[in-house]
């Protein structure tokens, strides 16, 4: 399967060990990825709180871009996905005249979670998983954008989607019940209100250690960096200890398909996960 | 009978006073779905629920200005739980652009120099971004911050 | 034919004078006495007096005439005793007309005298055209079945039953469960008296039991439906009970040795201690309510050949071997009280129905409050819950927040130290329910909360569960953890109802509920001799649903008295010009036609609302109206052509529909609103009737404008007539233009009863186009 690569901003810069897992488990896959050449900045939420018609204009360069290739765009980052699909859905349904987006032809765009639990399916997962996370205690976790307003695919349930958990348990892991996966980490008023985000990313963190789990997993750069990049300061906040690993789905993954944790940059993890890789048996 | 504010009685007319990616909010019932679901509804002194209702009497201005505008994290919660279909986030972030446009919200410089980034380059970085904002205001955890500055620096996630 | 019947007797009754003083009468009789057809021609002075009607009917039996035109503003109270009077004097009532001059603005004083007199001529010519095509007509009477068919035996479908058992109707009570009752049955009680509904369905069914003139079908359903009111054949299936109802006397010896318990509450529910894991045995007594008292078995629970219950029964009452059974009936009419299912609140899973142990419907808090359990500390209600919601049920179920004012009440009374909070939007508890709201209000240990949660969540391990809302009074955060959450969910119609919809042709609403015409007739549905009561028809309480039930009932009576009388004026289908093309069946709005043995298609009487859809809609103008043929209008549109207006001014010839329409029209010449004297109308049944080629023939025929006036969409009488005459103008305009006349000499308009100023208006301006338009070059 061949898609269309847009990693966005974080995946260059602090996430950029989201790209290296995710380059380094697609061969066995069986996905092929082209980045998109000159791609832009989806603007994330600033663009639209200045002007519609710019915000609208940045999605569209990507989609232009990529209209010129029978390829679907896979992106890895919830916002970059949510700011495209808007755009795409509002010409679809003709509110924007095609002159204004300048598309002849609309591509089509997919996150990764919808790649690997759609597309690709738990069942050809589970079929290149060769060492099984059994035992392990996972916590999927999603974010805001990923599955709302607009649903996964188009099917996913809005209020309990359940894609990241089948594939959680396509990789041999269990993947724990969390009532509190679709809520915020703060992500995008990090730098504009740094202690209200925080205390989201707290009260996350706080409600996943109390089912026990042994890690986090998320689809997305911006809730990496809160749950993991922060979870210092958000300890400090709370006044709570949590030591939790919080990983890509694209490391959990790569983890089960047998590769090296450094590969999957793992080493680059803020919060350690010796103790994690120890229980998989891993250097 | 007492009048209150003149200013005030007039305006329940929504349709002449809002731009019309506003009015939206005229069908809101006041049910309070989006505050209860909305992470930072009590940060401030106005709930979403409130910003609605001050846009079916038409105070724009006052709506424009509220504290929760800039702080809404864009969650969608509020969006997907209305029972009347309205995308309350939508309407925050229209007000975000409405008060630019007439001056009533200024942009602080985190924003400015992200906008102005995606213009110049067409990427954020995302280091000079963070360096930027640390330097205008303290970081609220200033000991934390600096030993994660550093631990990315050395993981070479600050590209 | 020339008999004695053929000629007319022409009588002017000028009460109050004006014709006379708006025309010359002796003059326009002199004409008229010429006229073909004229037997007798003649003033008279009040035929209502005693006496006043000698003139008629001496000529009557001296054979000068055998039927009768009346001149004169007659009312209908008025025609209608003179069609009594002249009955006696053996006229066939059919065989007369009317023709109102003042109605059509001959007495309008502006108009000039000439133009006036010409017109009263063309008026009274073009009654005498139709006055000679009567046929001398007789109701028809088609046998009817005393029976009445009742589908839900619920509160509504037993109340209705009440009804008509008590008026000596035979009753057949149709119900799929294995007993009567039905949602009703199973609440712990309902208010506003807070009654155990076991002792409200009873005093229903005291005036059932044993009445030799109800039959109860329960585990029934209906399979199909033949036939129109009076006359429907209905076909039931009946799944086996597996015990006789004849010998099963309910000893219950057969359940205590059932070996088999099924579990009543779903398995995501029976882990509160509250929540009380219930079970029944696969042999038990009917449900919801025990009656008929013989038990039923659950067959597909039972392992296999296990025969307990058969060994143990004293009365050999279980047949094991029981086959579902086929049933005809005959009624006359039928009752729909398919009531109601509860909205599925899985699936607004914001409030995690299904997959917390402790969230319930307010249906289930009902089993709760039934059982003897301790309810638990703190319970919190959430209203509307998938209700005046875009993305489930966008209506409001009426209901439910007095459903939860009597579960706090009660809750209240059986553990007063339990606390309850209630979240709303708004709070409906109409009329004298306002006294329980405002005692609850003032209850300790009751809280009322303006604000909607939108989510729940776990609390902690504690099994209980968060709720966070913004008191929108105040505009504050509430966070509030409860023991158990009360989902107050709606009403959606039964699943039972759809099916029963599709089997007899009944429409819905885009709602799902059934449609009728909820001012006017709400238990009337748009098959005749069909009504619908209770919650099948709109989300009600059980008062409300009795009431209704009882309407139902008594509009059914009519159709159930052994005959039914059929007025004459029926469609008829000429065998001869129709090619079968199925037009009528398929716009007729009450879908009363179906085809007869050679294929043609004909209208079943008992079904048929004599509307003249059909003759409208006939491409080939095969259908005529009995009493209203095309042929008497085609010949009343031929007398219409004769110009009296003068050279210069354009003649319009208007269909006003009789129910709004023709009464707007009447108003506006009495109140003298400057309705032009170019206009001349004609009263049809609805504006469906006029069919093409009438329009047609009247612009060949060199009438400058043709204008069609029915009622305003959603009023129509006969659901959509003034709709269908506008869907043929297309095929209009094609016709027209191939005859090299221009479409646009004919126009249609809505109207309200009261729109007097519309019509006259309309009226002008139509007058004024046409003039600008230049006369019809077919006019003579």
């Amino acid at each position: 399967m061949r898609y269309l690569y847009y990693p966005g901003c974080s995946l260059k810069g602090t996430a950029r060990d989201y790209e290296e897992s995710l380059l380094a488990v697609i061969p066995a896959l069986g996905i092929e990825l082209q980045e998109l050449g000159k791609w832009r900045c989806c603007g994330a939420s600033a663009a639209r709180a200045k002007d519609s018609k710019w915000a609208r204009a940045l999605a569209s360069a990507t989609l232009a871009i990529a209209q010129d290739y029978e390829m679907d765009i896979l992106m890895p980052c919830s916002s970059c996905y949510a700011n495209h699909v808007r755009v795409l859905l509002e010409t679809q349904k003709g509110e924007v005249p095609v002159e204004l987006t300048g598309l002849r032809r609309i591509p089509r765009v997919k996150h990764l979670l919808e790649v690997l639990a759609q597309d690709l399916g738990p069942d050809e997962i589970r079929g290149q998983v060769v060492r099984p996370l059994t035992g392990l205690r996972v916590l999927p976790y999603y974010g805001c954008l990923v599955g709302r307003p607009f649903r996964l695919g188009g099917t996913e349930s809005v209020e309990n989607p359940q894609a990241l958990e089948r594939i959680v348990q396509a990789t041999g892991a269990e993947a724990l019940a969390f009532p509190w996966k679709l809520d915020c980490c703060g992500g995008p008023i990090l730098f504009s209100h740094e202690r209200v985000a925080i205390r989201l990313a707290g009260q996350v963190l706080k409600e996943a250690v109390r089912l026990s789990p042994h890690c986090l997993v998320v689809v997305c750069p911006l809730c990496h960096l809160m749950l993991d990049g922060k979870q210092r300061a958000v300890e400090k906040e709370m006044g709570q200890r949590f030591g939790l690993p919080v990983l890509y789905i694209t490391q959990l993954l790569g983890l089960a398909l047998g590769l090296d944790p450094r590969r999957l940059g793992m080493h680059r993890l803020i919060t350690p996960s010796e103790t994690l890789l120890a229980r998989l048996g891993r250097p | 009978m007492s009048m209150g504010n003149e200013k005030d009685l007039r305006s329940m007319t929504p349709k002449e006073n809002l731009p019309e990616e506003l009015l939206p909010a005229i069908q809101c019932v006041q049910c309070g779905k989006c505050s209860s679901g909305c992470p930072v509804a009590f940060e401030t002194s106005h709930t979403p629920r409130k910003l609605l209702r001050f846009l079916q009497w038409g105070w724009l201005e006052d709506a424009s200005r509220s504290p929760f505008v800039p702080l809404c994290a864009q969650c969608q919660t509020c969006t997907v739980r209305c029972p009347r279909g309205i995308d309350v986030s939508g309407v925050v972030l229209a007000l975000q652009r409405t008060g630019r446009a007439r001056g009533w919200i200024r942009p602080d410089s985190f924003h400015k120099t992200l906008e102005e980034m995606i213009e110049r380059t067409g990427r954020v970085s995302e280091l000079r971004l963070g360096l930027l904002v640390a330097m205008r205001r303290l970081p609220v955890h200033p000991l934390e911050d600096l030993i994660l500055f550093f631990k990315m620096l050395l993981r070479g996630k600050l590209g | 034919m020339d008999g004695p019947s053929s000629k007319i007797g022409l009588f002017v009754w000028d009460q109050g004078g004006r014709l006379g003083r708006a025309i010359d009468l002796a003059f326009l009789l002199e004409n008229l006495s010429r006229a073909k057809g004229i037997g007798h021609c003649s003033i008279v002075e009040d035929p209502l007096a005693p006496g006043g009607l000698s003139p008629v009917t001496e000529g009557l039996e001296k054979g000068e005439f055998g039927r009768v035109l009346w001149v004169g503003p007659f009312s209908l109270e008025q025609q209608e005793v003179l069609r009594q009077q002249l009955a006696k004097a053996g006229l066939n009532p059919f065989l007369q007309e009317w023709c109102d001059l003042e109605e059509q603005g001959v007495c309008d004083g502006e108009v000039d005298q000439e133009a006036r007199q010409r017109k009263a001529l063309v008026l009274v010519q073009m009654a005498l055209a139709r006055t000679r095509l009567l046929e001398p007509l007789v109701p028809v009477e088609i046998p009817a079945s005393q029976s009445v068919l009742i589908v839900g035996a619920g509160v509504a479908g037993l109340h209705a039953a009440v009804s008509l058992a008590r008026l000596g109707k035979r009753v057949h009570l149709v119900e799929k469960e294995s007993g009567v009752g039905g949602k009703v049955a199973s609440l712990h009680r309902f208010y506003p008296r807070l009654c155990d509904p076991l002792c409200g369905l009873e005093f229903a069914l005291q005036a059932l039991i044993g009445s030799e003139m109800v039959e109860f079908h329960t585990l029934s359903r209906v399979t199909s439906v033949d036939g129109g009111r009076g006359n429907f054949h209905v076909r039931l299936t009946k799944a086996p009970r597996y015990v006789s109802e004849d010998r099963c006397n309910g000893c219950g010896e057969c359940s205590r040795v059932c070996p088999v318990a099924i579990p009543l509450t779903s398995e995501g529910h029976r882990s509160k201690e509250y929540l009380h894991a219930l079970t029944v045995r696969a042999i038990h007594p009917a449900s919801p309510m025990p009656f008929p008292s013989a038990y039923v078995i659950e067959r597909a629970y039972c392992p296999p050949d296990c025969e307990e219950c058969l060994k143990a029964c004293p009365s050999s009452a279980v047949n094991l071997e029981q086959e579902p059974r086929e049933l005809e009936l005959s009624v006359g009419a039928i009752i729909v009280a398919t009531g109601w299912d509860p909205y599925p609140l899985n699936r607004v899973e914001e409030f995690g129905y299904g997959a917390y142990p402790n969230v319930i419907t307010n249906l289930d808090m009902e089993r709760v409050l039934s059982s003897n359990n301790r309810p638990p500390r703190t319970i919190g209600f959430v209203q509307c819950v998938g209700s005046r919601d875009d993305r489930h049920l966008p209506y409001c179920s009426s209901v439910c927040c007095s459903v939860t004012l009597k579960q706090v009440l009660y809750l209240k009374q059986k553990a007063p130290d339990a606390h309850c909070y209630v979240f709303y939007q708004d709070i409906r508890s109409p009329g004298f329910q306002e006294e329980l709201y405002q005692k609850l209000k003032e209850t300790e240990g009751v809280t009322f909360v303006r604000g909607m949660p939108s989510t729940v969540r776990p609390h902690g391990d504690t099994g209980r569960l968060r709720l966070r809302v913004e008191d929108t009074l105040s505009g504050r955060e509430v966070n509030i953890e409860v023991d158990l959450l009360v989902l107050a969910g709606g009403m959606i119609p039964s699943r039972e109802s759809e099916e029963l919809a599709g089997i007899l042709g009944l429409p819905r609403n885009s709602l799902g509920f059934f449609e009728s015409h909820l001012q006017c007739h709400p238990e009337e549905s748009q098959r005749s001799g069909i009504y619908v009561a209770g919650c099948c028809r709109e989300p009600m309480n059980v008062a409300a649903s009795i009431e209704s039930a009882r309407h139902a009932a008594m509009e059914a009576l009519p159709f159930l008295n052994g005959s039914v009388l059929i007025k004459p004026m029926y469609p008829v289908v000429d065998k001869t010009k129709c090619d079968k093309c199925k037009r009528c069946m398929e716009e007729c709005p009450f879908g009363s036609f179906y085809f007869d043995e050679d294929g043609f298609p004909t209208p079943h009487l008992g079904r048929c609302r004599q509307c003249g859809n059909c003759v409208g809609i006939c491409p080939l103008g095969a259908i005529s109206l009995r009493h209203l043929t095309m042929k008497q209008m085609a010949a009343q549109i031929q007398a219409a052509s004769a110009s009296f207006m003068g050279k210069e001014e354009p003649t319009v010839l208007a269909f006003l529909c009789q129910n709004d329409a023709y009464w707007a029209a009447r108003e506006a010449v009495k109140r003298g609103m400057g309705v032009p004297p170019n206009v001349l109308f004609i009263k049809v049944p609805c504006a469906g009737y006029v069919n093409n080629a009438l329009i047609a023939d009247a612009l060949a025929l060199g009438i400058d404008g043709v204008l069609i006036a029915g009622c305003e969409d959603g009023q129509c009488h006969y659901v959509k007539g003034n709709q269908l005459v506008r869907k043929r103008s297309d095929d209009l305009s094609d016709k027209l233009r191939k005859m090299m006349i221009e479409p646009d000499r004919v126009r249609f308009v809505n109207l309200e009863i009261r729109d007097s100023a519309k019509y006259a208006k309309v009226m002008r301006l139509f007058v004024q186009e046409l003039k600008a338009m230049g006369l019809n070059p077919f006019k003579i």
